[in-house]
């Protein structure tokens, strides 16, 4: 099976694709699923960290399920000025892996 | 004490029921549907949470941009997932699903809102059912724009179990 990491790095190019607003792609290191935190232009501040939770799809190449936090730009300096925070189990914005 | 993954039951089973209501009253009521719309996307997403076991039952009770944020998630995956629609669908949902987050009356606050009426700056009274922009869009018989929002609700709820597990 592949790498989770080498999985990130495939959702974070299709994501990007899909939201060309995207500024920045984040990997929260986990060994049982892809956790991504994705910065975009396109995203409305909110004040909230909301993970949404996807199946995995091993026949379209993403064996593992895949967690996607969506992030204004604003709320991303909130989050790294530790106004927010991330989930539960997701660690802290320092430890995050930039992978886009 | 109930866990996540069981308030996710109950979010979800409201979320068809409020589909289900804005499916009865469809576009002859375009302030109402757009009322059962928003609740129905909001409970959707609020399922969907609850579901990740990534956050805490008041966090996601407490939203009020999980719907948006649902949406926007899901069309990044829009390739890992069964059809629900093309490219005009999905941005059509977004723009309307944020527009009916928008007009929450949480969010909206003094402004126009859902279900209730506001004063204008100039001191007029207006209701949903007249003067909300959503609704009225929702209700031009010379758009579709409510069935295809229907159509991807019901995609959503029929798919739920495979997008969220």
């Amino acid at each position: 099976m592949k790498p989770i990491f080498e999985v990130a790095l495939e959702l974070a190019e299709a994501h990007r694709i899909e939201d060309p607003e995207t500024q920045s792609v984040f990997l929260a290191e986990n060994d049982n699923e892809v956790r991504l935190v994705e910065i975009s232009g396109s995203i409305s501040n909110s004040g909230e960290v909301l993970p949404f939770r996807f199946a995995a799809h091993p026949e379209k190449g993403i064996p593992y399920a895949s967690v996607v936090v969506l992030l204004s730009v604003d709320d991303w300096h909130r989050l790294k000025q530790g106004d927010l925070a991330l989930p539960p189990g997701w660690g802290n914005p320092e430890g995050l892996k930039k992978i886009a | 004490m109930a866990n996540e993954r069981e308030w996710a039951v109950g979010y979800l089973a409201q979320a068809r029921a409020d589909l289900e209501g804005a499916k009865h009253v469809g576009a002859m009521q375009p302030s109402v549907f757009a009322s059962l719309m928003q609740m129905a996307f909001e409970k959707f997403a609020k399922a969907a949470l609850l579901r990740s076991g990534s956050i805490t039952l008041d966090t996601a009770t407490s939203s009020h941009r999980a719907a948006s944020r649902m949406v926007a998630a899901m069309r990044r995956q829009r390739n890992l997932l069964k059809p629900i629609g093309g490219l005009h669908v999905w941005h059509a949902a977004l723009e309307v699903v944020e527009a009916l987050e928008r007009a929450h009356p949480a969010l909206a606050k003094e402004g126009a809102k859902l279900e209730y009426p506001w004063e204008t700056p100039a001191g007029a009274i207006q209701w949903p059912a007249r003067d909300l922009q959503i609704a009225t869009k929702l209700g031009n018989p010379s758009s579709n724009l409510a069935a295809h929002l229907v159509d991807f609700a019901t995609k959503i709820d029929r798919n739920f179990d495979g997008i969220f597990p």
